[in-house]
């Protein structure tokens, strides 16, 4: 009888091999981070937040502010926040694919459940998502500390970190979950194009909001509040995951 | 084997992919933004005219002509993914065993040539059919009234390029855009055969050409010269305005870049 490999065995390695496959994004991130924020450093600030350590992290998740439908102005895609999530999306979601392909996995698929692999695949995704936010967080809130010559966090520092982090989780699970029924390229322009739409119609339905900080309740007096940031955020990676568990066992993985 | 490339490239189930995702983007703008606002009984032709207001033309209603809409940022944000989708990918593919009969049975500098043509056209065909179609279906709802510069209804300037053509014949105009997107299209798809140097994943060549595209666009908004981001350049709304030099300057790296790896390496690799 086959001897099932365990749910941290299998996690273990599929994060072991993530972050194998992706140590070139360490100085990437660091030194391309430090030139866009070196050229965004001017930018004017909210009180409580300029001159202070959150200061990098909010100029990479500001956003712009709600665009007025019918207004007749035109609209600006705020590039810095989407190309910031869209990396994560090229470079991360992308990894189930890339791990399937290797034969150790397709050998160690052959001892695994179903559920375990989508469980596995989950926490690897959380980890390595979790991974990238605090390389581009460490390079942020260093640049902001030399850069304003200052260790106060400021205050909403709690906050400015979480909702980016969580909204990209968030989006994280319902791209892996896509890569299940359709290809890579279709699940990438899904996610692309539902944070464009997030920046266009200003709605707590559009999750992509979450991580746009100009639209947050501490600059908005109508912003989104961070407590339906998380709940929501929390219950779509939920959803995710049981959706997943449904969808993978009527897949063939092999 | 042009003939033989053009048939694979323009046969097969990714260029009607590519073909139909554009036009769903394409049309849904016609019909979630163009009609409601034609047939808005609050802004029709004859209350306009006789408040004195200049009616809305097709060439600020057609998808490329505005910016205020999702679909039309959506559609100009994903030209290089719709231009990839079709055959880009193609190369990567026929590396995989069938490059072997093609080096055997003719020339691999011919194949090369007319992969790359077919690639460029496929491309072109891909993002400009959605573009036609949409011209098209909002002819039918907008009258196709001759821009008036007096109005301020039109964002053409002075300033802007071919701003004479666009109030004289604007016709030309759309047609001019036509090219500049044909060629954009074609030029970002070559990007996804030169990546075959670096990488054998098909995901990965069919996505290089939106990365560099996206790059582009984030560099030249970072460093503040939006002027020199592509995004802008293929919009006839012409958001930044339109330099002549520059696109000819990028049809000159874009080619230069991706062609001369490409065909470089691939003449070695078919010879092996």
């Amino acid at each position: 009888m086959k001897k099932k490999t365990s749910l941290l065995n299998i996690t273990l390695s599929m994060i072991k091999c993530g972050l194998r496959t992706r140590l070139w994004t360490i100085p990437a991130v660091i030194v391309s981070l430090y030139i866009v924020l070196w050229f965004l450093r001017g930018a004017a600030l909210p009180d409580g937040i300029g001159n202070t350590l959150s200061a990098g992290v909010f100029m990479l998740f500001r956003g712009d502010m709600p665009y007025m439908i019918g207004s007749g102005g035109d609209f600006k895609l705020p590039i810095v926040w989407l190309s910031a999530n869209a990396f994560i999306a090229f470079t991360l979601r992308t990894f189930p694919i890339e791990i399937s392909m290797l034969h150790e996995h397709k050998t160690m698929l052959g001892s695994v459940s179903k559920k375990r692999w989508w469980t596995a695949k989950f926490i690897t995704m959380w980890v390595l998502v979790s991974f990238e936010f605090v390389l581009i967080y460490t390079a942020a809130i260093l640049f902001s500390g030399i850069n304003s010559n200052s260790l106060a966090p400021g205050e909403y520092f709690i906050q400015i970190l979480l909702a980016p982090w969580l909204t990209s989780l968030a989006m994280s699970s319902v791209q892996i979950l896509l890569n299940l029924v359709t290809k890579p390229i279709i699940s990438l322009a899904a996610v692309i194009g539902y944070l464009t739409a997030s920046a266009y119609y200003y709605s707590p339905i559009m999750i992509g909001n979450y991580s746009i900080l100009q639209r947050s309740a501490f600059i908005l007096s109508d912003g989104i509040r961070f407590p339906l940031v998380m709940m929501v955020t929390l219950s779509v990676v939920a959803i995710c995951y049981i959706v997943g568990l449904m969808a993978v066992k009527k897949i063939d993985l092999l | 084997m042009l003939k033989f490339e053009l048939k694979r490239a323009l046969s097969g189930k990714a260029f009607l992919f590519a073909l139909l995702f554009g036009c769903a983007i394409t049309l849904s703008d016609v019909f979630l933004n163009v009609i409601p606002e034609a047939y808005n009984p609050n802004y029709n032709l004859d209350i306009a005219v006789e408040m004195g207001i200049y009616p809305k033309s097709v060439y600020n209603s057609w998808i490329g002509g505005q910016a205020r809409t999702l679909q039309s940022t959506l559609f100009y944000l994903f030209i290089p993914l719709i231009a990839a989708i079709p055959f880009a990918d193609s190369y990567c593919f026929d590396r995989a065993g069938y490059i072997k009969n093609i080096a055997t049975r003719c020339n691999v500098k011919d194949y090369l040539i007319s992969k790359y043509i077919a690639v460029f056209l496929s491309a072109g065909i891909a993002v400009s059919i959605p573009i036609i179609v949409n011209f098209i279906a909002t002819a039918a709802v907008v009258p196709c009234l001759v821009p008036q510069a007096s109005t301020f209804m039109f964002s053409i300037s002075a300033r802007s390029a071919f701003a004479k053509i666009f109030y004289t014949t604007p016709f030309v105009y759309f047609l001019i855009y036509l090219v500049i997107d044909f060629v954009i299209a074609g030029l970002f798809a070559g990007i996804a055969l030169a990546v075959v140097i670096i990488t054998k994943n098909r995901y990965v060549a069919v996505i290089s050409p939106f990365a560099v595209y996206l790059a582009l666009y984030f560099i030249s908004d970072v460093i503040g010269v939006r002027s020199l981001s592509v995004f802008d350049m293929v919009r006839a709304v012409q958001v930044q305005p339109f330099s002549f030099i520059r696109f000819v300057g990028y049809i000159a790296i874009l080619f230069a870049a991706t062609f001369i790896p490409y065909y470089v390496y691939g003449s070695k690799d078919c010879s092996l």
